[in-house]
């Protein structure tokens, strides 16, 4: 397959900065208990992944991240719907989105920590909030953009309103609001891992911080290649389930 | 085939001006009057964007004119009213890509209460009067404009409407096909016994479908004639076009048109 043998050349490239990296730490370019060589680290990540250690964390990490998504996603689909399809509603909270949209998300946390403490409330909260815009304008802008012949075509057909919103509007929009659930995805997992490291006891936000303090730079790496796994992982499965629901998309 | 009646559908006075707050104005129908008998078939001729889209939705109560009144059966045409269904010109654009052929065609039974094995059983009806009946189960996307065009002709039909609007209905489709499909919607508005309005910028196809075809002038426009075409029924592909009537028909028509642009009016 085509497909898999570019992929396969593409992995040349991580291998190749891997390698790169070996050798600056074995010609001792640097400090190596700043910066260990993937050799190194292997065996850190290994212990990690062969003890089940990292299954605590990750479950926190994930569990507020999925919590805090599927909630901005039903919200975000929600009012995308509801602010294209009235023209009353756009009016009235356009500018209340306009206003906290623009407000990067992190500078909330302290915030957030003052009301809802450093536990799972705020976590969620925070990954929720970023997580919402991105969907909520995707929505929007998939609900206006729909073609004017399909909304006419629904009329003409005696569709009614409600009708015309679950099988014409929404389902056209779908791959706009696949669209922002993606972004909104990777928005998610920062900001849990940062919720994690500015106010959390648990999670991989934390404990890299925590590794990070305690000068036990080795495993502190393995964590985070364990975190580009994990996103890796969610945008594959994103990918197959956004194939699966537009496949009229790829025609 | 009803009789045709008088006075069943009326068009009175209609004008359309679009935009005029920011933009320029344009008056797209000027003032047209027509009346339309039930079950009738009539061709409506005109030149490119001289409105007879907007004139077909205004019909259809899909927009709203700026002065004049449709008038269905008695009652004043504000939105679109359930006997009537307007088939759009950019029929690609009118199907949904994420349902199947049937599921196009059962999107009109949806709202109405019935089993899915019972509309499972009207679709593959309305799909084998049009010849599709082996399609079902494909995407929009998979067939040809042809095809396409007759996916939407089925799920207009299913609607069950009285009265067809239909939008140049062949004009992105082959000739055969086209032939194919002008006798096809013949043989429905037959058999259904509906009343059609058909535009076109095709003079052949109205004198071959049509009861009677009014012929509108370019923009801003009015109805520049009726004529009656006068050819026998039922209509066949080959025969009827060798009529000497039609013959003289599409001449007169031909001649018209022509006349009308050499007299330099701007045909968009
Ligand atoms: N929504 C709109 N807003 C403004 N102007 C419009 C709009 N729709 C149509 N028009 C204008 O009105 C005129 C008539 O358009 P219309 O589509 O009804 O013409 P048509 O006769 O159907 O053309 P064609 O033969 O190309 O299908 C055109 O000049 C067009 O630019
Ligand atoms: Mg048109």
């Amino acid at each position: 397959m085509p497909e898999l043998g570019r992929k396969g050349f593409g992995l040349l490239s991580i291998l190749g900065v891997l390698l790169l990296w070996e050798l600056v730490c074995r010609a001792g370019l640097v400090n190596l208990s700043l910066l260990p060589s993937p050799s190194q680290i292997a065996p850190a990540l290994w212990k990690i992944l062969a003890s089940g250690s990292f299954l605590v964390p990750l479950g926190q990490t994930l569990g507020m991240l999925l919590i805090g998504y599927t909630i901005a996603c039903v919200a975000g689909v929600a009012l995308g719907l509801l602010m294209g399809c009235s023209e009353y509603l756009y009016g009235l909270l356009e500018p209340l989105v306009e206003v906290i949209r623009p407000i990067p998300k992190p500078a909330l946390i302290p915030a957030m920590v003052v009301f809802l403490g450093i536990g799972a409330g705020m976590k969620i909260t925070m990954v929720a909030l970023a997580a919402l815009f991105p969907v909520l304008i995707n929505t929007l802008q998939g609900v206006r953009g729909v073609d004017p012949v399909l909304l006419a075509t629904a009329r003409t057909l005696g569709c009614s309103r409600f009708e015309t919103i679950r099988k014409i509007i929404l389902p056209a929009s779908l791959p706009m609001i696949l669209t922002g659930m993606r972004v909104s995805l990777s928005m998610g997992l920062v900001l849990v891992i940062l919720a994690e490291m500015l106010a959390a006891e648990s999670g991989i936000g934390f404990l890299i911080l925590d590794l990070q303090r305690s000068f036990q730079v080795r495993p502190m790496y393995a964590w985070i290649a364990i975190l580009a796994a994990v996103g890796l992982v969610l945008n594959i499965l994103f990918e197959m389930v956004e194939d699966r629901a537009v496949p009229w998309r790829a025609k | 085939m009803t009789e045709a009646t008088a006075g069943y559908l009326s068009i009175r006075d209609v004008n359309k001006v679009y935009g005029g707050q920011h933009g320029e104005a344009t008056t797209a129908l000027k003032s047209i009057t027509l009346e339309v008998k039930q079950g009738e078939f009539l061709a409506i001729l005109g030149p490119s964007g001289c409105g007879k889209s907007t004139l077909l939705q205004i019909v259809a109560g899909l927009i709203n004119s700026t002065a004049g009144e449709v008038v269905l059966n008695g009652k004043a045409v504000t939105a679109p009213p359930p006997e009537m269904v307007y088939l759009f010109q950019q029929y690609s654009k009118s199907l949904l890509p994420w349902r199947t052929v049937e599921q196009n065609v059962a999107l009109v039974f949806e709202s109405r209460g019935m089993k899915k094995r019972e509309i499972e059983e009207r679709c593959g009806e309305y799909l084998g009067m049009v010849g599709l009946a082996g399609f079902r189960k494909h995407y929009p996307w998979q067939l040809s404009g042809g095809m396409q065009q007759r996916v939407a002709i089925a799920r207009a039909l299913a609607a069950q409407p009285r009265v067809l609007l239909l939008d140049e209905p062949f004009s992105a489709v082959d000739a055969l096909t086209r032939i194919e499909l002008q006798s096809l919607v013949l043989d429905l508005w037959a058999r259904q016994g509906l009343t059609i309005l058909l535009i076109t910028h095709d003079v052949d196809e109205a004198v071959f479908m049509a009861d009677r075809i009014a012929v509108l002038s370019s923009r801003p426009s009015t109805v520049e004639m009726v004529v009656d075409t006068d050819l026998p029924r039922p209509r066949d592909a080959m025969g009827t076009r060798e009529l000497p009537r039609f013959l003289q028909l599409r001449h007169e028509l031909v001649e018209h048109l022509l006349h009308r642009q050499n007299a330099g009016r701007v045909d968009a």
